[in-house]
């Protein structure tokens, strides 16, 4: 694995992976205003996929032309394997923070 | 959705956009806004979904996204929009070398037709600036204005730019609008120099006013600019002078001995001053400036005739209109000028200085001037020529559109668009006139010493002066390549594809080849033009050198005794040359044919009971003069036979006899009163024989005869007998050099006189052959180019015709019969044209030859032969092959 995961790099990736197979720009874009209750520019969004794809953890393909998008074409987007991984390894750090027995008492509200 | 509302979002932005990422893939970018864009329509208002799209767009740009695909872009080979750009155009390139190795001729044709018709136009472009740009380099050369004279004499109106001295300060004094003024006397026949060995001859000397140097910008290289001509007995000299006589020394504070010739007298100037020579632009050029002081000290001058005769230059204040001047200079007329002035209907006018080279043209220039009509003529023959040239060029283009027929085929099969096979070809021509350029380039340096002296104008000067006009010569040569290809590179682009591939191009469309036809007789007619113009000036100038003047002319040399030394030995040369068996005989005059009559040889006869004088040109001669030139008489006697006192007999010309209102029965014995003179009667009437040049009508003159002062005759004309022409001259020189040894022969030839007078018609004549050789040549060239086409697209008719038994004759006929008919068209269109113009030209003569239908005929005739001779190989070649090869093709 390459590099560090950020926050939102994760949010990405997540929703990415949520998607499936409708993972575009726009999609991932509404997906994550939706979920999180903010406003995300597509210029930010972009960068972080273009960076999340540079440090190979998903990689594009282009396919899916509607009319909507003035007979443009999709990028959709994929987790590879190192995303994956990474995805997991955030996953399990975390999970082994929240089974530590002093965050279960703090946080014990919250759970 | 509302139908109003445009889907779209707004073009620009995207294009902005489109542009600003190149090289970039930004589709699924561009979708995804246009996505949103959708979106937001369906909820908010269309601007703000407009403005929601191009913030998108901003940041997107400036995001990391677009950076980093374009800098994938440059590295990746599926991306290289640009870059694939620049190689096709390398392609496009190397097809037009590979064309120019391949039709060698057709190439080096088109080169030579661009690049000659581009060196044309570069040597009328330099000539024309060069002519435009006289006196402009003087500081406020906008504002400067010489003073003009104008009155009528003879039927004619007589121009002038010397008048008295004294009307300039008045002016000056009088309008505040004027700032400054300057006023010179030119000294006409120069003066010499006397220097410790020899005597030396300095045509081009002046007295000028003290403020001289600050009111024109001509630098002065040592001296002081405010005090140089301020004293008495001061001068400026030229750097040329300085050099002449003073080699390395400095010749400030150095006295010289300046000898007035027409005066005789010597005067001791000092030199306080050297300035730069006066630039070839200038229309004045002197070599020694003399303070206007020492003029006025020196008083009495006798030959400088009339001292106070002189060119008066003014400055107008900043932002003045020079009407302001001429408005009020009748009014200072009427107060201030001498009561002659008024009597002889006389008026002042001002001219603009950077007027003068051009468009003036009068007595007393220092110079003679250019002229602005042969400007204008010189710009139309320079783009009939540039016209000519890229006419060529989309003939032969055409021409050979087949051969790239293929070429546009197989391009356009791999997904050329239209736009760039227009682009490629007008390459092509681009190519061609860049190739014509360096041509041109060549041709003008080997050309520019030989205008130089056809025209008597350094153009290599200008070009050291103002540069080479690259940016001019560029833009000329790219005009030239778009005009030539632009119509081909449509024509050619616009080839079916199939057809082009499988050969079926040979016939062209009918417009093609009426459009192709109209540029071959739009060429002949400029070419034929250019004949027929060039046939008529060039009989028009034999007929200006031929013209029988009216009276001999044969052997006659003309000596100048002028100045004084000579003249006060006039009887005394005459007689020892009298002495001479060489030399038949001697005859004295104040002016000699060819020349033109100053404005001091005009005086009034007065008829008695009658008090308006009638003024005309009066010449001093003596008694021989008559037999000598072999003038022919009408009426009474010459003066050579003539008993009386010299002041009794007057004899006049045809023209003065009916300007006095007498005829044939009543003139002869008749009493007239010359101003200011005497009371002769007529004892004689001339015919009207030629004085002055053909450029001017014959006026009323009347001949005066001088015994008693041989001083007042300038010329001396001497005819020679025998053949022995450099005995004869060496026996003049000899017999002068005997009598008077302080000023140095003047003899002219009375042919070369002739000749020279002529000058500016033999440069028009010059460059008028030059350049219509150029442009027969060049039609010629396009004439091939269709005679080429017209094979090519005849090639299977002449295969069965031949098969059917038709002889070469009869085959190379039909292939030239329709350029032919083409060129006769042209030849009925250009007569009425250059019949026209050229008759306009021949009205600025007087004497002139009708336009003779002989011109026209021999036109005509080598019209058409020099198109058979270039048309008929080509013709004569497709005649001879063989017929199974021109039909097996299909």
């Amino acid at each position: 694995m390459r590099g560090f995961i950020g926050e939102f790099e994760e949010l990405v990736l997540l929703t990415i992976a949520a998607l499936g197979d409708d993972s575009y720009g726009v999609s991932v874009k509404e997906d994550i205003e939706r979920r999180a209750n903010r406003t995300i520019s597509i210029g930010a969004l972009h960068s972080t996929i273009t960076r999340l794809e540079e440090k190979g953890f998903i990689e594009s393909r282009l396919g899916g032309a509607t009319k909507e998008r003035g007979g443009r074409k999709k990028r959709f987007f994929s987790l590879t394997m190192e995303g994956k991984k990474g995805l997991a390894k955030i996953k399990h750090l975390r999970d082994e923070l929240w089974e530590s027995p002093n965050a279960k008492l703090a946080l014990a509200d919250f759970l | 959705m509302k139908d109003s509302r445009n889907p779209i979002p707004p073009r620009w932005i995207t294009r902005l956009f489109a542009w600003l990422c190149s090289p970039a893939d930004v589709d699924d970018l561009l979708g995804d806004m246009e996505e949103m864009y959708w979106a937001h329509l369906r909820t908010k208002s269309q601007f703000r979904a407009q403005w929601q799209y191009f913030s998108h767009c901003l940041a997107l740009l400036f995001s990391y996204t677009v950076k980093k695909r374009k800098r994938t872009a440059h590295h990746s080979k599926y991306y290289r929009s640009t870059q694939t750009h620049i190689a096709m155009y390398f392609n496009y390139l190397k097809m037009v070398l590979r064309r120019f190795r391949r039709q060698f001729t057709f190439s080096f044709i088109n080169i030579f037709g661009l690049g000659t018709g581009l060196a044309t136009c570069f040597v009328i472009l330099l000539f024309i600036r060069t002519e435009r740009s006289f006196d402009q380099f003087h500081q406020d050369a906008d504002r400067m204005y010489r003073l003009t004279k104008t009155y009528p004499m003879g039927g004619q109106v007589v121009n002038t730019v010397e008048m008295r001295n004294y009307f300039m300060p008045v002016i000056d004094e009088l309008i505040p609008a004027i700032e400054s003024y300057c006023q010179i006397k030119n000294i006409e026949g120069g003066v010499l120099i006397e220097t410790l060995n020899e005597t030396l001859e300095e045509g081009r000397a002046a007295f000028a006013t003290d403020n001289f140097f600050d009111f024109f910008s001509f630098n002065l290289l040592s001296g002081s600019k405010s005090e140089v001509l301020d004293e008495p007995y001061t001068m400026a000299i030229s750097q040329r002078a300085a050099d002449r006589y003073f080699g390395n020394d400095s010749p400030l504070g150095k006295v010289m001995k300046v000898n007035f010739p027409t005066d005789e007298r010597v005067l001791e100037l000092k030199v306080t001053g050297v300035f730069e020579d006066m630039p070839l632009n200038s229309h004045l050029h002197m070599d020694f400036l003399l303070s206007m002081k020492t003029g006025v000290a020196e008083n009495k001058w006798r030959g400088i005739r009339s001292f106070v005769m002189q060119h008066s230059y003014f400055k107008l204040q900043a932002d003045k209109d020079v009407s302001v001047v001429t408005a009020q200079l009748p009014a200072i007329e009427d107060e201030h000028a001498p009561g002659f002035f008024k009597k002889l209907n006389m008026h002042l006018g001002a001219q603009p200085l950077t007027d003068i080279h051009l468009k003036s043209d009068m007595q007393k220039e220092f110079e003679a001037n250019g002229s602005e009509q042969y400007l204008y003529l010189l710009g139309v023959l320079g783009v009939f020529i540039l016209l000519i040239a890229a006419f060529n060029y989309m003939n032969l283009a055409t021409a050979q559109a087949l051969d790239q027929a293929k070429e546009v085929g197989v391009r356009k099969v791999m997904g050329s668009h239209r736009l760039q096979l227009v682009v490629r070809f007008i390459i092509e021509s681009l190519t061609m006139s860049v190739l014509g350029l360096m041509l041109a380039a060549f041709i003008v340096y080997l050309a520019l010493p030989y205008f130089t002296e056809l025209s008597g104008k350094s153009l290599i000067f200008d070009i050291g002066q103002h540069g080479l006009m690259i940016p001019e010569f560029i833009g000329l040569t790219v005009v030239l390549g778009l005009l030539a290809g632009i119509n081909p590179a449509f024509y050619m682009s616009g080839f079916q594809v199939v057809k082009s591939l499988k050969g079926g191009l040979s016939r062209q469309g009918k417009t093609t080849r009426v459009f192709r036809k109209s540029l071959v007789v739009t060429q002949f007619v400029m070419s034929v033009t250019l004949m027929l113009s060039t046939g008529i000036v060039f009989r028009q100038f034999g007929f200006l050198m031929n013209k029988e003047l009216g009276i001999e002319t044969e052997a006659i040399v003309h000596v100048n005794v002028k100045p004084k030394a000579v003249n006060s030995q006039f009887e005394p040369l005459k007689r020892a040359l009298l002495g001479n068996p060489e030399v038949a005989a001697v005859s004295g005059s104040n002016m000699a044919p060819v020349s033109d009559f100053g404005l001091s040889q005009t005086n009034g006869l007065i008829l008695p009971g009658v008090s308006e004088e009638i003024t005309m040109n009066y010449l001093q001669v003596d008694r021989d003069f008559f037999d000598f030139y072999k003038v022919p008489l009408l009426l009474g006697e010459g003066y050579g036979t003539f008993s009386g006192e010299p002041t009794a007999g007057l004899i006049i010309n045809r023209t003065a006899m009916e300007h006095l209102g007498f005829d044939e029965q009543t003139v002869l014995g008749q009493q007239v009163h010359v101003y200011d003179g005497f009371d002769p009667f007529i004892i004689g009437v001339t015919e009207d024989f030629h004085l002055e040049t053909l450029h001017k009508e014959i006026g009323p003159v009347y001949f005066q005869l001088n015994e008693g002062s041989p001083g007042r005759f300038n010329v001396m004309s001497v005819k020679l007998a025998g053949d022995d022409l450099s005995g004869a001259i060496a026996a003049i020189q000899s017999t002068y050099d005997q009598l008077i040894d302080t000023v140095p022969m003047e003899m002219t030839f009375i042919d070369d006189r002739i000749e020279r007078a002529y000058q500016s018609e033999k440069f028009f004549v010059r460059t008028f052959g030059v350049f219509t050789s150029l442009a027969i040549i060049m039609a010629c060239l396009g004439a091939l180019g269709l005679a080429m086409q017209i094979v090519v697209s005849k090639q299977k008719e002449v295969g069965v015709r031949k098969v059917l038994g038709a002889s070469v004759i009869s085959i190379t006929s039909l292939l030239t019969r329709e350029l032919m008919s083409l060129v006769v068209l042209a030849n009925l269109i250009a007569w009425p044209l250059a019949y026209w113009a050229m008759n306009g030209w021949l009205q600025n003569f007087p004497y002139r030859e009708a336009i003779s239908l002989s011109v026209f005929a021999l036109v005509f005739g080598a019209s058409l032969l020099i198109t058979f001779l270039s048309v008929g190989g080509t013709s004569l070649k497709a005649a001879l092959v063989n017929p199974a090869n021109s039909l097996k093709a299909d």
